[in-house]
Formats: C-alpha cells, sequence, structure tokens
C-alpha cells in the first residue's frame, strides 16, 4: 500500500529545503588585518598581507624620502619597509614589543609597513565592510573609502593599491 | 652566453654608518687624503662618519672621478646570489642614479654603486 505523504511530511520536507537554502547564501567574507598606528585603527585585507613581522633592525638606505625607514632581509629577500604613519600624516607609538611590519605585495609592488600593534587577523563578512564619510584627501585619492566593523571595533581600511601607486609616484 | 660567474671582485668601504661596494674593475687608484677632493658623503647624501679617510679614484664614462671615503676599504668577493635588484617602491622613489643594487652578507646590507 503506497501511502500519500502526510501534510505533515511535506511540511518537514519543506522546511529541510528552505534550511540548505539558507545554508547556500552563507554572506561572503574577507580577511582583515587589523593593527593600530597612533591610536587609531585601521585594517587591510588579508589578500594582499604576506606576512606579518616582528619589528626587526631596519637597515638605512641613504638618498629614499623619509617615509621609507630602509630595508630588511627576509630570510634572505631584501624588502623596502615604509612608516605607514607617515604615509598617511599619523605619528607613531614609541617603538614597543608590540610593533610589527606587515609584509604587503599590491599593485606589483610589495614593501613592509611598519605599524604600532596588530590586534586581530578575523574573517569579516562583506555587510561589515561599509562605505566611509568622504572627508579626506586619502578619501579622495582612494586609499580610505570604507570602514570595516568588527565585534565593537570599527576600523578605516586602506586600500594599498593606490597607496603604494602613490607613493611611486611621490605624490604622498 | 657567457656563464654568470660566482662572485664579484669588489672595493668595500664606509660612509658613517653606511657600507658601500664598487666592482673593483671600476677602481683605477686607492691614495691618502687629499685636500679639495669631493666626499662621497656628499653624494650619497649622508653626513660623514668620524673613521680615517682615503680617496678612491673610480672610472666612470666621463673619466676618472676621485672621492674621498672611510676606511676600512678593503677588497673582497661578493657572492653574486647575495646580490639583489632595488626593491620596487625604494627604486621608484631612490634620488641617488649611483645606487644600482643591494647585497646583505654575514656584515648586514652593502649598497652596490656604480659612477656610469
Amino acid at each position: 500500500m503506497s501511502a500519500s505523504p502526510s501534510i505533515l511530511d511535506t511540511i518537514i520536507e519543506q522546511r529541510q529545503l528552505g534550511d540548505k537554502d539558507i545554508a547556500q547564501v552563507d554572506e561572503q567574507t574577507t580577511r582583515m588585518v587589523f593593527f593600530t598606528i597612533g591610536g587609531q585603527i585601521f585594517a587591510i585585507k588579508g589578500a594582499v598581507i604576506r606576512e606579518i613581522l616582528a619589528y626587526c633592525d631596519i637597515a638605512y638606505m641613504p638618498g629614499c624620502p623619509s617615509a621609507m625607514k630602509g630595508v630588511i632581509n627576509v630570510r634572505g629577500d631584501i624588502e623596502s619597509v615604509i612608516s605607514l604613519a607617515a604615509l598617511l600624516g599619523l605619528t607613531e607609538a614609541p617603538l614597543s614589543r608590540k610593533s610589527s611590519i606587515l609584509l604587503a605585495e599590491a599593485g606589483g609592488m610589495r614593501s613592509g609597513l611598519t605599524v604600532d600593534a596588530v590586534i586581530d587577523v578575523a574573517e569579516i563578512p562583506e555587510s561589515a565592510i561599509q562605505p566611509a564619510p568622504c572627508t579626506t584627501a586619502n578619501h579622495q585619492q582612494g586609499i580610505m573609502t570604507h570602514a570595516v566593523t568588527n565585534g565593537t571595533l570599527v576600523a578605516t581600511m586602506i586600500e594599498l593599491d593606490p597607496l603604494f601607486q602613490n607613493f611611486a609616484r611621490g605624490l604622498t | 652566453m657567457t656563464a654568470q660567474p660566482a662572485s664579484l671582485a669588489m672595493v668595500f668601504f664606509r660612509v658613517g654608518d653606511v657600507r658601500f661596494a664598487i666592482e673593483a674593475s671600476a677602481v683605477t687608484a686607492m691614495l691618502p687624503m687629499q685636500p679639495d677632493i669631493p666626499a662621497f658623503a656628499t653624494v650619497m647624501e649622508l653626513t660623514p662618519g668620524s673613521a680615517p679617510r682615503r680617496v678612491l679614484s673610480l672610472r666612470s664614462a666621463g673619466g676618472v672621478q676621485s672621492y674621498v671615503v672611510e676606511e676600512p676599504v678593503e677588497t673582497g668577493d661578493l657572492a653574486v646570489q647575495s646580490i639583489h635588484p632595488l626593491p620596487g617602491l625604494l627604486a621608484a622613489r631612490l634620488r641617488i642614479p649611483q645606487i644600482r643594487a643591494l647585497a646583505w652578507d654575514d656584515q648586514g646590507l652593502t649598497v652596490l654603486v656604480a659612477l656610469s
């Protein structure tokens, strides 16, 4: 004897399908590196951060702009190191054991960036990345166009492509 | 195609805290300190150190140019594998065209220079 499905069975099946639909539209996330400079919180997409390095001795290079702190040796490769604070017009905190160098690659260029402290690396839902008010020159240059919320933290997101391009052209 | 050598003969010298090297084939003479010779520190936008000084005569496209450098002035071989091109962002903003490459060995950073 073949029994037709009961109303309850149909409802259960529909709910199961519904749950699957919800699971399939899970929000996309972006890995972000959160850090501080001069008491302000910033974030950079993890995709452009190759490595987070403990602060180390930076060898001075003559003939460079003041924002270029020098070079470091990263396992046999020589990398430039730039003060992110100087590029953003901020004052960095005194060196501490939290001071770090973000080894970043964007727009075909690679460099270390000094920051006061790395405070988190987290997967952030796309909805937590929102346009920031257009109030600064950095915004106009496409460098700081979004804000990122991570729990109670609100960070200004830094786009490295225009930052590196502007630095290479002598605009910062 | 010529095989790349494993090392380059270089002359090493200092200006302040920075160690420099130039290909030995570009050095025509090392002389005692003389007056009216320009300081290599000026070319490199550096403040001269307090070490004893020497004069290096260097071959360039425009002839021989002499500069005051600081001791120790030494000859030695630099492993080709330790020589690196300038990092891209640094090269883009570098004001001193005589700086051509960098090397890192057990003595730390060496700035490789060439006059032509």
